[in-house]
């Protein structure tokens, strides 16, 4: 077994290096770096500290191997000749300078073909051509060491002729749903409504599309002004096509160089070294000590039994004692009668004293030796569970290694004949087109972009990018009923970003987003805008610290220049310019700054996020609407678990707002949060929760509360049995204050919550009841008292059919009455179509007072086909 | 309190009208919704009595009474027709822009929104030649004491929360100073795979779309459908008036998962206790499950566990299992035990009635 002779070493060298090779892989056993695509030993054993020559006998010692593997293997029964052609040679001749140059011509015979099959002669040569001219030889040797791997780690013949794709396009509809829902509430916004989608993913030369359309209209929004479509690359599709494209044709584990078996290495080398130290005391009396101790002991019983049991399978103390005492009595014998007895039979005697003697002193010997060999590998923290351990955990990290992203881009460039586009697609992060959100930072990009295209590159560790597209506040279904908006202004924005570091880890990113005002006007949506130019500049910073926290710091700075801005004191329009001229005007005014810091103690149970951050008023970013302004603003949430069974929580934030031009008058708002939980047993959990919200206005004598919101809360769920019956339960008291001030009448409330829902399988039914039930207590009533219970079941019909019937009642003392049905009903017919009713009807027994909050009808129907 | 709120209204409302007017043009702003940006300026509407169309354009001045004047807006020429019109977008995308030489209107120009500040807003619309402004047609001013509005804070749930409650109540912070009138809109949308919050505001059929709301808080709707366990939603709420988006809160997500949910458990999830004490890797969930046959009377199982990683480490508090005659489907459930850690190995021995031993080695991984 060629694996079994991988680092073929004698002596110390060999022993150390097979304590240094264990260690190393005890502590950190990982994959070839996926920049790196030469085989280096760098990576998988980490640096020596017992001297810089152990690298490179395990180097030696795995191209040994593989050269040896490769040699001993033969794929194509015919054989492959190494031809004359120019190519051949000089690919050859570059071999025969590496270490490789002990490959056989009927490998090298296949390896070329397996080259030349797989990734074509023109772009080999010229790979090899542009190394030996730049005069690199390195990242020549590292190339030609990546494909000796691939070569090395090949399934079988079917792998010399990879294709690029299996297909040109192939498309696979996901489903198509549609849904109509009808709600009678007066002013809804929309009474009907309907929504259409399609999903679909489509493959273009085995690089994955997600196609999502959606289409949502109403009688205001008709069908041709809300149709949404997003193109996405599945870039997880992307990886796990790939990644399986590697395990069909190669060996992937062979090819990380995990393959090794550990365990029968350790043996061998216990063996070997165990069979030279023993042989060397051989001697009259044991003329083969190997034979003996192999009569005595098994390998595997010189390996896990300890000193004093090996000695006492060598020889047991009471043999021992039988031989010391034999020898005791031919002593005495000798002492006693030696004078008178015959010289052959003294000399007899004395041989056989000898001879015991020579033997108790051999297996002494023999047994020193083992114990000093397994001190010494002990010494060197080697023992059958240990070596154990660290196979399992080798395997481990190599499926581990073998699913991580890096590792697959790097194997599928070094092993799989991509072509030009599927190579570019290794290297992009996301890629969307159409209507899609960004969720980016907090002055980064945090919108929806109509129209718009966003690309993301990865590559080397550095990150680059950018996009455009429309951003509009409103016209959505959603948005039924409202026109126009003051909040944003809509714009056509794009954006760059670039930067270097992984996302989540050590990174910088540079964001410039430039945007340009427009003034939409679409059948239910219109806006103004006055054209300006709005332009941000975000540097954030991430940096790791400890094992699981990360420092979070971010810069950011616009500027606004409007279009045809007249000087103060002159007629003359002066020249558009864009906001890049004016980028360093009202510094402090239109910066916005913010640091957070998150962290987990594991041992502690704790984690953090601590956050500080400051804007200024005229501080625009077109890529977060929300974005904060004129604020100095600092939190912080702190979670510990309980055990493993519940947890406490505090959240605290402080927000400043300067809403007046010369910083005298702020609103001021703090937010308290406390809650926790704990899960006394499977069956039984309780929480409690306490949240204070408050708005205080402050002048530069005054402080005015305007707002005050409190809440006060306990649950408890519990799933068991309560006399014998089967249920769950979940029960919730609460006490929620608001005090808004602003508001003379109806402003001031208290109100106690209760909600009590139980459900209980009953056979194949469930039997549910929910009741919810609020009392108010406040001289000018905002919510009025109000009950709201449901009873009702669910329950299957004709096996494929769930039912779900329930009666519903509705009080509220200051506002409707009612009394109702609801009833849903989930059905899978022709096997891939799921259909979906639910009906909520009510009789008022009382006109409602606030109609538009108490429906009489609501109807949803969905039908969805899956395609499969 | 909705008939106080109209009466405000309108009393506001009225007062914006008390203004130097000329009879030919009517001007329509509403300060307090419109005097709060910029771009508000340019939705006034302009009521041209004439019984011709008349090309103008129109001068809008801001003036703060402490700060003096903040910045003045100059149209491109346009039609006023007979009637009611806005201003035409040409006219905006052609405009002139002029900011005073204050702190005030440094803080506008790049925000594009008033600071606090009692503000004059003048209207004065020109006739307008081909190559020269004519007289003027109308004028009209009004004065409002300008507040920015404040940030739409979300309250409850809490934005990626796990809940339990299936028709949760919404509270937010209220929009403030409060404008007569105003209503909030909550809009709630599942979140599904692979969509961001936004998207799935907008591609996603609203599960609540409760306008008209009064209060920072709303109950669940009584008529919607429960919330189901196991999806995310995503909810946001907008401040209005007469249709005109005032503010917007974030969009905020939560999740609905139970605690103590029971899961169902697959019935054919038990392996004969011989098949696995054979194999060398057994992954407990939480819990150990195996198949054992019992030809001796029902009694207690006797097990003992080995943690490898941990040997010194003791166990108490096992469950007692009860061993039935004939084939038992046996659950050691090991999720409340503290004893047990994720990831690390232990061995079981089960002493079967008729003393056999049977070793099953097995990694712990929590149930969750």
């Amino acid at each position: 077994m060629p694996d079994k002779n991988i680092l073929f070493l004698p002596g110390k060298r060999r022993s150390a290096l097979l304590a240094f090779l264990l260690l190393s892989f005890a502590t950190a056993l990982n994959a070839q770096d996926a920049g790196n695509q030469h085989l280096t030993t760098r990576d998988t054993l980490p640096s020596a500290a017992d001297g810089k020559g152990i690298h490179a006998f395990i180097k030696k010692g795995m191209y040994s191997n593989l050269v040896d593997s490769v040699n001993k293997r033969k794929l194509f029964p015919q054989g492959v000749a190494v031809n004359r052609s120019r190519f051949d040679t000089l690919f050859t001749s570059r071999i025969k300078e590496t270490a490789f140059s002990g490959i056989k011509d009927t490998a090298m015979g296949e390896f070329l073909y397996y080259v030349k099959s797989n990734f074509g002669v023109d772009r080999v040569k010229k790979i090899v051509k542009n190394f030996s001219m730049a005069g690199d030889s390195g990242s020549l040797k590292n190339f030609i060491s990546g494909k000796l791997r691939g070569f090395y780690s090949v399934n079988g013949k079917e792998s010399f002729n990879i294709p690029s794709f299996d297909k040109l396009v192939t498309n696979q509809f996901s489903g198509v749903e549609y849904n109509i829902a009808r709600d009678n509430t007066s002013l809804a916004p929309s009474p009907w409504m309907h929504q259409l989608s399609v999903n679909d993913q489509v493959q273009i030369m085995d690089i994955p599309f997600q196609v999502g359309f959606s289409n949502l209209s109403n009688e205001y929004v008709p069908l041709q002004y809300n149709n949404l479509m997003k193109v996405t690359f599945d870039k997880d599709g992307f990886q796990q096509g790939l990644s399986q494209k590697l395990g069909k044709y190669y060996n992937m584990k062979k090819y990380l160089l995990a393959d090794m078996d550990m365990l029968s290495y350790v043996k061998n080398h216990f063996q070997s070294e165990l069979s030279q130290q023993v042989q060397s005391i051989s001697n009259d009396v044991i003329t083969d000590p190997n034979a003996l101790l192999r009569s005595k002991l098994s390998n595997d019983e010189l390996l896990n039994l300890d000193n004093d049991q090996i000695q006492q399978k060598l020889m047991s103390s009471s043999e021992v004692q039988a031989m010391k005492e034999r020898l005791q009595g031919s002593q005495q014998l000798l002492t006693e009668h030696g004078a008178t007895m015959a010289a052959e039979q003294k000399d007899s005697l004395l041989q056989s004293m000898k001879s015991q003697s020579a033997y108790l002193a051999s297996l002494e010997q023999m047994s020193g030796k083992i114990s000093s060999l397994k001190n010494k590998m002990a010494a060197s923290g080697i023992n059958v569970n240990q070596v154990t351990r660290m196979q399992q955990k080798m395997d481990a990290t190599a499926i581990e290694n073998m699913q991580k992203p890096e590792v697959i881009k790097e194997a599928a460039g070094n092993l799989l004949p991509l072509n030009g586009l599927q190579k570019f697609f290794t290297n992009v992060g996301s890629l969307n087109a159409g209507t899609f959100g960004k969720e980016g930072s907090e002055r980064g990009i945090n919108t929806l972009l109509r129209g718009g295209l966003d690309l993301m590159m990865s590559k080397n560790k550095n990150a680059f990018g950018g996009g455009l597209g429309q951003v509009k506040d409103g016209g959505f279904l959603k948005d039924a009923g409202l026109q126009n908006s003051i909040f944003s202004s809509a714009s056509f924005m794009q954006f760059l970003q670039f930067g270097k570091g992984e996302e989540g880890k050590n990174n910088t990113r540079f964001t410039v987003i430039n945007s340009n005002t427009t003034s939409p006007n679409s059948a239910n949506f219109s806006q103004l805008a006055l054209p300006r130019n709005i332009l941000a500049g975000t540097i954030s910073k991430t940096i790791q610290v400890r094992k699981a926290g990360l420092v979070e710091a971010e810069i950011s700075k616009s500027a606004t220049q409007y279009k045809n801005t007249v000087a103060p004191d002159a007629d003359q329009v002066m020249q558009h310019k864009s906001a890049v001229f004016s980028y360093t005007d009202d510094l402090l005014q239109t910066l916005s700054v913010g640091v957070r810091y998150t962290d987990e103690w594991e041992k502690l149970g704790l984690s953090h996020n601590a956050h500080i951050s400051y804007a200024g008023f005229g501080y625009t970013n077109p890529g977060n609407p929300s974005a904060a302004k004129g604020s100095l603003q600092y939190d912080l949430q702190l979670r510990k678990q309980v055990t493993r069974n519940g947890f406490v929580q505090g959240r605290f934030a402080n927000r400043s707002y300067n809403y007046s031009g010369d910083g005298g008058s702020r609103l001021n708002n703090m937010q308290v949060d406390l809650q926790g939980r704990y899960r006394f047993s499977r069956k039984l959990s309780l929480g409690a929760k306490l949240n204070q919200y408050q708005l205080v206005r402050k002048e530069a004598d005054t402080k005015e509360k305007m707002y005050v919101s409190r809440k006060v809360s306990a649950d408890a769920q519990y799933s068991g049995r309560i006399q014998g019956i089967t249920q769950r339960t979940m029960f919730s008291l609460g006490w929620q204050q608001f005090n808004n001030i602003a508001v003379q009448q109806g402003g001031q409330s208290d109100l106690l919550l209760m909600q009590w829902v139980t459900s209980v399988p009953v056979g194949s039914k469930v039997i549910s009841m929910n009741m919810f039930y609020n009392k108010e207590f406040a001289d000018h009533e905002l919510m009025g008292d109000l009950l709201t219970g449901e009873i009702g079941a669910g329950y299957p019909v004709l096996k494929s059919i769930m039912l779900n019937s329930s009666v519903t009642y509705l009080n509220n003392s200051i506002a409707a009455r009612q009394i109702g049905i609801r009833q849903s009903v989930s059905t899978t017919v022709l096997k891939n179509c799921t259909l979906g009713l639910f009906i909520d009807c009510r009789k008022n027994l009382i006109t409602p007072v606030n109609p538009y909050l108490y429906g009489s009808f609501r109807g949803e129907l969905s039908v969805h086909y899956q395609f499969k | 309190m909705m008939r106080i709120m109209r009466k405000l209204f309108i009393i506001i409302l009225c007062t914006c009208f008390v203004a130097v007017a000329h009879a030919q043009i009517v001007i329509q702003f509403v300060p307090e919704l419109q005097g709060r940006t910029t771009d508000g300026l340019l939705l006034a509407k302009f009521t041209n009595v004439f019984p011709d169309a008349k090309t103008v354009s129109i001068d809008i001045t801001v003036t703060e009474k402490k700060s003096g004047r903040v910045v003045m807006i100059t149209t491109a020429p346009f039609t006023l027709f007979p009637g009611i019109n806005n201003i035409d977008r040409n006219a905006v995308s052609g405009a002139s822009i002029r900011f005073a030489e204050n702190n005030l209107a440094r803080l506008l120009r790049q925000s594009g929104t008033f600071p606090e500040g009692d503000y004059d807003y003048c209207f004065q619309v020109y006739r307008q030649d081909k190559t020269s402004r004519g007289e003027l047609l109308g004028e009209q001013c009004f004065d409002y004491l300008v507040e920015p509005l404040t940030p739409l804070f979300l309250i409850e749930p809490f934005n990626k929360e796990k809940i339990c409650d299936k028709r949760p109540t919404f509270t937010w912070q209220p929009s403030l100073p409060a404008i007569p009138g105003s209503q909030y809109r909550l809009t709630l949308a599942e979140k599904r795979s692979g969509q961001v919050a936004s998207e799935a505001l907008v591609y996603n059929l609203p599960l609540i779309n409760q306008s008209n709301i009064l209060s920072p808080m709303l109950i669940f709707p009584p008529s919607a459908k429960e919330l189901e366990e196991g999806k995310t939603y995503t909810w946001q709420v907008t401040v209005y008036k007469e249709g005109m988006i005032l503010n917007r809160s974030e969009i905020w997500e939560f999740s609905i998962k139970c605690n103590d949910t029971p899961k169902v458990e697959p019935e054919d999830g038990y392996r004969n206790i011989e098949d696995l004490a054979r194999g060398n890797y057994y992954i407990a969930q939480g819990k150990i499950k195996f198949a054992v046959y019992n030809a001796y009377e029902e009694t207690n199982l006797q097990y003992s566990l080995f943690c490898l990683n941990k040997p010194d480490q003791a166990f108490k508090h096992l469950p007692k299992v009860k061993l039935k005659r004939g084939n038992n489907n046996i659950v050691i459930d090991l999720s409340d035990n503290e004893a047990f850690i994720d990831g690390y190995h232990y061995i079981l021995t089960v002493r079967l009635p008729n003393n056999l031993e049977k070793k099953l080695r097995f990694t712990y991984k929590s149930a969750e």
